[in-house]
């Protein structure tokens, strides 16, 4: 044990004496999240697109108050900013571009739509802005579809209340409240039967294969509030660690064309314990970077404190599988030079499938299905499970111990085959 | 000690070592002299471990290499003939890990590392990368990490390849010490006046086999006690042995057509006769040199060329 702990500790002075190199392993994935944070804005905290609607109410009835009450609840609140305006200062301001559109309510607004007599809305947008204003007039035309189907199905009591309420000047009364009430619970109750349950029923029948249900509810919950930064941040700390695997791994051929390995062999100390060493230091590379990245994620995208860890061990896990398979890889190729090319060969591509350059969420779903059989995919989609709290601890378990002996196998292959090649230049 | 009994090592069709046989003692220095190729560094490779043999046996202190690694190794220290150190660590760095390495602990290599610096005059660098160092005090290093845990057996595969002259004294001179202080030191070389100046004793090998071993003395001894005449100028291949037939005491030790080498006893006393009988066989001799027998000739005479670089 004495021995691999030299190795390691031996690697990792020779790391530190070089951090530029250490620096581009991080490098290139966060100047990647720098420059996507930069060009996407910063997510979900961003400012939205907002249509600000200015009104000139002429009317200022119950159905105009209603109408315009209608823009001020649910997703609309985020999606206009209404003012009330005089129409000749709201002309005005559309002229000079202040706004995106002007509603005109015409006086009798509301009286001429409770006696179903014709009326008209007018809507004046901003002809230089193109899409706010022609939101303003999509959801303005469907609120006003439904003014009419509100009034086709409550006009008459509807008309009653708002006539009481109009010749007493003390507002409808108990009475007429109380009839209204009933006609409306009446009217819903009939229409439940038609209007509900087929949405209910959809509800009920999305379901999703169970090994997907995980990462996938994680998505689909996450999806309205993930930010741009957050969205790429796994798959970019795991090309860190496809970078550093392949850095790390090069570092074998270094040791046998400077034949320090070769000495290192003439020692009582096997060649495993050499390879044992490396990845020793490796693994306490990997632990560092993905620590402070974790980190800076948690502060930057604030990331569940109490997931850190697990995310942090299996992303060392997966790094440390990396680095076995990539050691592997150099200790058959015939140079240094072959050996980084077949590398870069193996990594490259898994990077751009794998969800590291581009996110699953934002792939063709063929490419997604394909990216999260490989590799770094599959173990991307469960850290990105550990991180949103959905991950399933037995299966993990599992994937530990089965991918924990295919690493032991790799590391005795790597060491039978530096044996068989003895000096290995 | 190190005992090689029948070693044997092929790659696929080439046999880079045929049988080799020799014994080095505790507190000698046995030297390994040849051309380059002639399969050194393989004899080495396998008396260190790191290449198996294809047929006999190597032991190291009394144990078999093979079969009882660990221990055999235990005893070795091995200063290979490229340079293996750690060139962005320093001097310290490098011995700590080689020492620690070959089984010295925190306290011993406390106390030996300094002593290894001074012993190869590095200390005053101790600190700084190696990669800033010169390529005389790149090899001192490579030195200094196969002697730091005062290993019983010292391989070296010529350690002074590529070194400056000062370098090189300095380096034969912390070998000698080393078999001073009781060490069986195994020296390659293909340098004859490097091996004639430190090995006590010494195998010349060719192709991978050797063709003559023993003491320095004993080594001369088969050449005579005779002098080395050598030419150069235009010779004829067919009628100079002729010419020099009638001379007694005189051995044609190489013949080319713009070189001769003899080996004949009284040369100064000689030399008119032999002038003569190559001026009537119609050589023309421009430059002669008169030495004494040493290793180079012997492997002349023994291989019929010289010892190539």
């Amino acid at each position: 044990m004495n021995f691999i702990w030299q190795t390691a500790l031996k690697d990792l002075r020779r790391r530190m004496k070089d951090p530029i190199a250490l620096l581009m392993w991080v490098a290139i994935p966060g100047l990647m999240l720098l420059l996507f944070s930069v060009v996407f804005g910063s997510g979900g905290e961003s400012v939205k697109p907002q249509v600000h609607l200015l009104v000139a109410d002429q009317d200022n009835s119950f159905a105009s108050r209603l109408l315009l009450g209608s823009l001020g609840q649910g997703p609309m609140v985020d999606l206009f900013k209404t003012e009330r305006i005089e129409e000749e200062e709201g002309l005005r301001r559309i002229e000079a571009g202040d706004a995106s559109a002007l509603l005109v309510i015409p006086p009798s607004f509301g009286e001429k739509l409770l006696k179903q007599e014709k009326t008209k809305l007018v809507l004046k947008t901003n002809p230089a802005q193109r899409i706010l204003p022609g939101i303003a007039e999509e959801v303005l035309s469907v609120l006003v579809d439904g003014v009419f189907y509100l009034q086709q199905v409550l006009g008459t009591p509807l008309s009653e209340m708002v006539d009481q309420a109009t010749i007493g000047n003390s507002g409808p009364s108990d009475q007429s409240i109380a009839s209204f009430s009933v006609t409306v619970n009446q009217l819903m109750t009939r229409a439940e039967t038609f209007a509900f349950p087929p949405v209910i029923k959809l509800g009920s029948e999305a379901k999703r294969p169970q090994e997907d249900a995980g990462a996938a509810r994680a998505e689909e919950t996450e999806k309205p509030s993930r930010s741009i930064g957050e969205l790429f941040f796994p798959g970019l700390l795991f090309m860190s660690i496809l970078f550093m695997g392949q850095g790390l791994a090069d570092d074998l051929w270094r040791e046998r064309s400077g034949g320090t390995l070769a000495r290192a062999m003439t020692t009582r100390h096997s060649v495993t314990r050499v390879v044992m060493g490396k990845l020793l230091a490796g693994v306490v590379i990997m632990s560092t970077i993905c620590a402070l990245a974790l980190v800076a994620g948690a502060f930057l995208y604030d990331l569940d404190w109490m997931r850190m860890l697990g995310s942090l061990l299996w992303a060392v896990f997966t790094g440390f599988l990396l680095l076995a398979m990539l050691m592997l890889i150099q200790s058959y190729a015939s140079s240094q030079r072959t050996g980084t090319v077949l590398t870069s060969l193996i990594i490259f591509p898994l990077m751009m499938v794998g969800g590291s350059f581009f996110p699953f969420e934002i792939m063709p779903s063929f490419l997604r299905t394909i990216g999260r059989w490989t590799p770094n995919g599959w173990s991307l989609t469960i850290f990105k499970a550990i991180l949103a709290g959905e991950a399933q601890i037995p299966m993990i378990g599992g994937a530990v111990v089965g991918l924990g002996s295919v690493a032991v196998c790799l590391l005795l292959l790597t060491a039978r085959r530096l044996r068989r090649t003895g000096t290995g230049s | 000690m190190i005992e090689v009994k029948g070693l044997r090592k092929e790659y696929k069709e080439i046999v880079a070592v045929d049988d080799i046989s020799f014994t080095a003692e505790r507190g000698s220095i046995f030297g390994l002299l040849g051309p380059n190729g002639a399969g050194k560094s393989t004899t080495i490779g396998c008396i260190c471990g790191l290449l198996e043999p294809t047929a006999g046996q190597v032991r190291v202190m009394g144990h078999d290499i093979l079969r009882e690694s660990i221990q055999a190794k235990s005893q070795l220290g091995v200063v290979p003939q490229e340079l293996a150190i750690y060139e962005d660590l320093s001097a310290t760095e490098n011995l700590n890990y080689w020492g620690a390495a070959c089984g010295l602990r925190r306290k011993e290599l406390k106390e030996r590392v300094p002593e290894v610096l001074e012993l190869t005059g590095l200390q005053d660098r101790a600190k700084e990368p190696v990669k800033h160092f010169s390529g005389g005090m790149k090899r001192r290093l490579n030195f200094a990490c196969g002697v730091v845990h005062h290993p019983a057996v010292l391989l070296l595969d010529e350690p002074t390849v590529g070194v400056d002259p000062q370098s090189r004294v300095r380096l034969l001179d912390l070998v000698r010490e080393q078999a001073v202080a009781g060490t069986c030191v195994l020296y390659t070389t293909h340098y004859m006046e490097e091996a004639e100046k430190l090995c006590d004793s010494l195998a010349i090998i060719d192709h991978g086999k050797i063709i003559a071993a023993g003491t320095l003395p004993e080594l001369r001894a088969l050449l005579g006690e005779r002098d080395l005449l050598r030419m150069s100028g235009v010779f004829d291949k067919t009628a100079v042995p002729a010419a020099l037939a009638e001379l007694e005491t005189l051995e044609i030790i190489q013949l080319e057509d713009n070189a001769l080498t003899l080996a004949l006893g009284s040369a100064p006393q000689m030399l008119n006769r032999v002038l003569q009988a190559l001026s009537s066989s119609g050589a023309q001799v421009r430059e002669t040199t008169m030495n004494q027998p040493n290793l180079e000739s012997l492997f002349i005479k023994l291989t019929g060329k010289e010892l190539r670089e």
